[in-house]
């Protein structure tokens, strides 16, 4: 026969897929020989594309067919699955139960992580829009070289430069009191941008007009909610909102709250001349390209090949500001911000995709245990199935139509467990949405995408863990049914489960030894020496300039509170330094190029916080130049610089002056981050910028009392601004919450998981002992101690998870150390009582979960066990 | 007492006049020829299987052809039941036709 005789191979291939399940076998053959009738008459081509037409039109045909056996067979498959689920409840409640816990488990995090991802996605431009970014490589501060603050003076090069580029907007981040009649509040989402702004992003309008509200200075647009604060159920359209007693804004529009997945989130918005009238100065500021006060955002065109676009930057600073500084602008598209930005300068708190990673793997992993479970405790089960699939198969099943059946009751299983998961993630939700920090919700009627996901989940979960036992089970041939007892199939899979049963053990090991270690690194910092004490201090802020010019009266009148202790002003707490900058001293050469971090304190600030000076002495009152010219460095500046005895050098931060003393390191970041190079200077009062708070030891009896005298003396001295204060130990806290959070949810997954293989040992524990029910009678009738039994049952699943310990040791260690080396300077070493506790832990699970099992059949009387047959 | 649909009585009418070389590829042709229309072999199945499991009609295989890249042929025939459904069918419509001679006449005119 020719080969060009042959039809179109592929159409052919489809055909026979199609025509599978049908027993159409001979459909093939009649299309050929049609199809090779054509081809003598009127030519191969006409002859291919009649194959291929009369292939494509059929598979709607064939296709109905198939639902329609599909829908037939599915009612059998339920009915049959539900007989099973009938019948051996206590599988069925071990089954569903672990499926619906790891659903659960992966439903929440899917929750969390795509919300994540929702992140700025809502703006219509959002695909185009890009945040201006600058890289100083090398000049590292708060732990990156990347920054956001741009200079106010970018826009119009940049704008030259990029044709693709539509509209720029910068952003500058203010904050201050507003006063409406009796009204007033402190504000620290005020935004002052340029009117694209409002074209670059979507942030629709309530009332006023879009194209007009930002036009004149000194107007002001506010979201729903504030305007609800300031005015009540009044239209606030043309009334004015007073800033800090001195400006007064005219109010041309209310906008829609900002959404809470947002990377920014603003409450008032005013054009970018208000910066003029506010102050001349800034006219010229904004000129220079010092001024890194200003976030830039780009809007491209909509038919830029963003590619091409992407690829002209980084662009070196020197070519729009022509001044030879090591900073490179980089652009990031805006999609990126909320995972992927941890800059300085970022407006809030930016996610980490690490983290979101992390739960997707480890939610993961949580649905595989469960599907391992259920494919655990089916195999297990075959013994009491082999009648009836041996029935099947001699009545005519073929293997295909077993295999089908058992795959559906996994399904229909695991549609009963969603069904449970769903009512447990809508009552858990609103707790897990607080501990995530996220407003998440579930809402089956507004959401396809949500329930297309659901299934998608539920049959992948069905198939996954009904896979296995369906090939498993369907193999079972009718003769050895007939011919062995109930036991012996199972003996000869019983290392594939326990291989099972081991890979669940290592997800859990590792997980409680990932806990373990977190909990101990939670507790090094807890008891780290930070140098310098934190207890009972309670932090004050003086947010006025008049405030800070009058804190030594404040100070004074506080003091005479007996629960007062003491009280030392300064720029910042110790626990976060934020500021500093260059500096110069004798002896520094070209190539030194250090970054200090700067501080100012009050005389008594070292005895205060019980800081040790290591060399030289402390600022004194009575010496009248340390006002001025006295610098206090740290250890780590003195290193940096190199001097053997530094007191009496020269040094300059701003003010010529010279070293009086070197005080000891002390950890003014978090400790992921090394002590770096710090210079502290007097505050001074003439200079109120040198002041930001007030430290306040107290006794801590009666704190409230305390607290209380504090606020009605501090409204003494300052009606404008609320008073704001917090606790020094829960400020150091707030910032390791990020690891608490991980160290939490690592809890919580660890019980789940150790929740579902416990559930799947009990079973398996379950199924073992009645397997062995004879061997066990016969041992006790010939003598047999209650222990002997329990041991034999027992020591069957120690070794394995003895074995799973000793595997996920390593993985654990490899786990636990990435984290640390990337997120912590100063850390805990993983000691011996992580891996035993893990392992003993792990162990005593076991036994639990066993040994009622165990206990159960040691003490089943031997004539019961034996007198059947 | 049941009765054909348009498209069996087709089939089956087409299957008869076959005789005995009624397999898919023939009666695909004769269907054609009969109501000038395509038919899929997708479709052209689905309706054979159909009168199967109604009782009409019964397969026998063939032998198996090179030409037909060695596939067998079956053959369908008509049952007892589905010759006698045609005929219930023929005098269903005899008797529903019955008396209307005038609108036949004029029918039968255009």
């Amino acid at each position: 026969m020719n080969k060009s005789f042959k039809p179109p191979s592929l159409a052919e291939w489809l055909l026979k897929r199609l025509t599978y399940y049908n027993d159409r076998y001979y459909s093939t053959g009649d299309l050929q020989e049609n199809y090779n009738h054509l081809q003598e008459d009127k030519g191969n081509i006409r002859a291919r594309v009649w194959y291929w037409s009369q292939v494509l039109k059929s598979i709607l045909p064939y296709l109905s067919l198939t639902f329609i056996t599909g829908a037939i067979m599915f009612k059998s498959y339920l009915k049959t699955a539900l007989r099973n689920i009938k019948r051996s409840k206590g599988f069925s409640f071990i089954n569903i139960a672990g499926l619906s816990v790891g659903m659960t488990c992966f439903i929440l995090i899917m929750l969390f992580v795509s919300y994540e991802f929702s992140y700025d996605r809502y703006h219509e431009n959002a695909d185009n829009i890009y945040r201006v970014v600058l890289k100083r490589p090398g000049n590292v501060w708060l732990g990156t070289d990347w920054w956001n603050n741009t200079p106010g003076t970018l826009k119009a090069p940049l704008m030259q430069d990029c044709p693709e580029i539509e509209r720029i907007a910068r952003i500058n981040k203010k904050r201050g009191v507003f006063h409406f009649e009796e009204k007033h509040y402190i504000e620290n989402r005020f935004f002052i941008v340029d009117p694209e702004f409002l074209e670059i992003f979507s942030f629709p309008f309530v009332a006023g007009d879009p194209k007009t509200a930002l036009d004149e200075p000194m107007n002001l647009l506010l979201t729903e909610e504030m305007a609800d604060k300031y005015f009540g159920g009044e239209n606030p359209i043309g009334k004015i909102l007073n800033l800090d007693g001195k400006y007064d804004y005219k109010i041309t529009g209310i906008l829609k709250n900002v959404p809470a997945n947002s990377h920014f989130k603003f409450d008032f918005l005013a054009p970018f001349n208000t910066l003029y009238t506010i102050n001349k100065e800034y006219e010229e500021w904004l000129e220079t390209w010092q001024s890194n006060d200003y976030q830039t955002y780009i809007q491209i065109f909509n038919n830029i090949g963003r590619h091409d676009f992407e690829n002209k930057f980084p662009v070196p600073h020197k070519k729009y500001s022509g001044k030879d500084w090591n900073v490179d602008i980089y652009l990031q598209p805006l999609k990126d911000i909320h995972l992927k930005g941890h800059m300085n300068g970022e407006l809030e708190a930016n996610s980490d995709i690490r983290y979101i990673y992390l739960f997707l793997v480890i939610a993961l992993l949580i649905l595989l245990i469960a599907c391992l479970n259920y494919m655990n405790l089916s195999t297990a089960r075959s013994a009491k199935r082999s009648r009836e699939i041996g029935v099947r198969k001699v009545v005519g099943a073929v293997r295909a139509s077993l295999i089908r059946q058992f795959i559906g009751e996994s399904i229909v299983l695991s549609f009963i467990a969603l069904s449970v998961s769903i009512i447990i993630v809508k009552l858990v939700l609103p707790g897990f949405s607080a501990f995530v920090e996220r407003d998440l919700s579930f809402n089956f009627y507004s959401n396809l995408e949500l329930i297309l996901s659901l299934i998608c989940t539920v049959v992948t979960v069905g198939i996954v863990s009904g896979i296995y036992p369906a090939f498993f089970l369907s193999s079972i041939k009718p003769a050895s049914v007939i011919k062995s007892t109930s036991g012996k199939s199972v003996k000869t899979k019983l290392s594939l489960r326990n291989s099972l049963v081991v890979f669940q053990f290592i997800i859990s090991i590792v997980l409680i030894f990932c806990t373990i270690a977190i909990y101990d690194q939670l507790k090094y910092i807890n008891n780290k020496d930070l140098g310098y004490n934190k207890e009972h201090i309670i932090i004050l802020n003086l947010q006025s300039n008049e405030l800070r010019r009058n804190y030594v009266p404040l100070k004074n009148e506080l003091l005479q509170y007996s629960r007062i202790l003491d009280i030392t002003a300064s720029h910042e707490p110790p626990d976060y330094i934020t500021e500093g900058g260059d500096a110069r001293w004798e002896g520094k050469t070209e190539d030194d190029d250090i970054n200090f971090y700067r501080t100012y304190v009050d005389y008594n600030y070292f005895d205060f916080y019980e800081m040790n000076v290591l060399a030289g002495r402390k600022f004194s009152k009575d010496i009248v130049t340390d006002k001025e010219t006295a610098y206090i460095l740290n250890k780590t500046a003195v290193e940096a610089i190199g001097w053997d005895n530094p007191i009496g050098k020269g040094f300059k931060h701003w003010e010529e002056g010279s070293v009086i003393g070197v005080a000891d390191d002390f950890h003014f970041h978090d400790l992921g981050k090394k002590v770096q190079p710090l210079v502290i200077k007097l505050i001074n009062s003439d200079y109120p910028g040198t002041i930001g708070c007030l430290s306040l030891k107290i006794s801590p009896e009666d704190i409230s009392g305390t607290l209380a005298f504090v606020e009605n003396k501090y409204k003494e001295f300052s009606s404008d601004f609320p008073f704001t204060y917090s606790f020094l130990d829960e400020r150091i806290d707030r910032m390791y919450k990020s690891e608490q959070r991980l160290g939490k949810s690592f809890l919580y997954f660890t019980a789940i998981a150790i929740f579902i293989a416990c559930l799947g040992l009990f079973g398996l524990a379950s199924y073992v002992a009645e397997c062995k029910t004879k061997e066990i009678g016969i041992r006790k009738a010939m003598g047999a101690t209650i222990n002997n039994v329990v041991s034999l049952l027992g020591m069957e699943f120690l070794k394995w998870i003895i074995l799973s310990a000793v595997i996920s040791y390593p993985i654990g260690y490899y786990a636990v150390n990435e984290w640390l080396q990337q997120n912590f300077v100063y850390r805990t070493d993983i000691d011996l009582e992580v891996y035993v506790f893990s392992g003993a832990l792990a162990i005593v699970i076991t036994i639990l979960s066993v040994g009622y099992q165990s206990l159960k059949a040691a003490y089943t009387d031997p004539v019961d066990s034996l007198r059947n047959e | 007492m049941k009765y054909l649909t348009l498209n069996e009585e087709v089939l089956l009418l087409a299957i008869l006049r076959l005789k005995g070389d009624a397999y898919p590829v023939s009666i695909r042709e004769k269907v054609i020829e009969m109501t000038e229309k395509d038919v899929v072999y997708g479709t052209l199945y689905n309706s054979l299987d159909q009168l199967q499991k109604k009782g009409y009609l019964r397969s026998e295989k063939g032998d198996p052809t090179p030409e037909r890249g060695g596939k067998s042929k079956i053959y369908f025939k008509l049952t007892e039941r589905g010759i006698s459904a045609l005929r219930n069918t023929v005098e269903f419509h005899e008797s529903i036709w019955e008396g209307i001679d005038e609108l036949s006449a004029r029918l039968k005119k255009n």
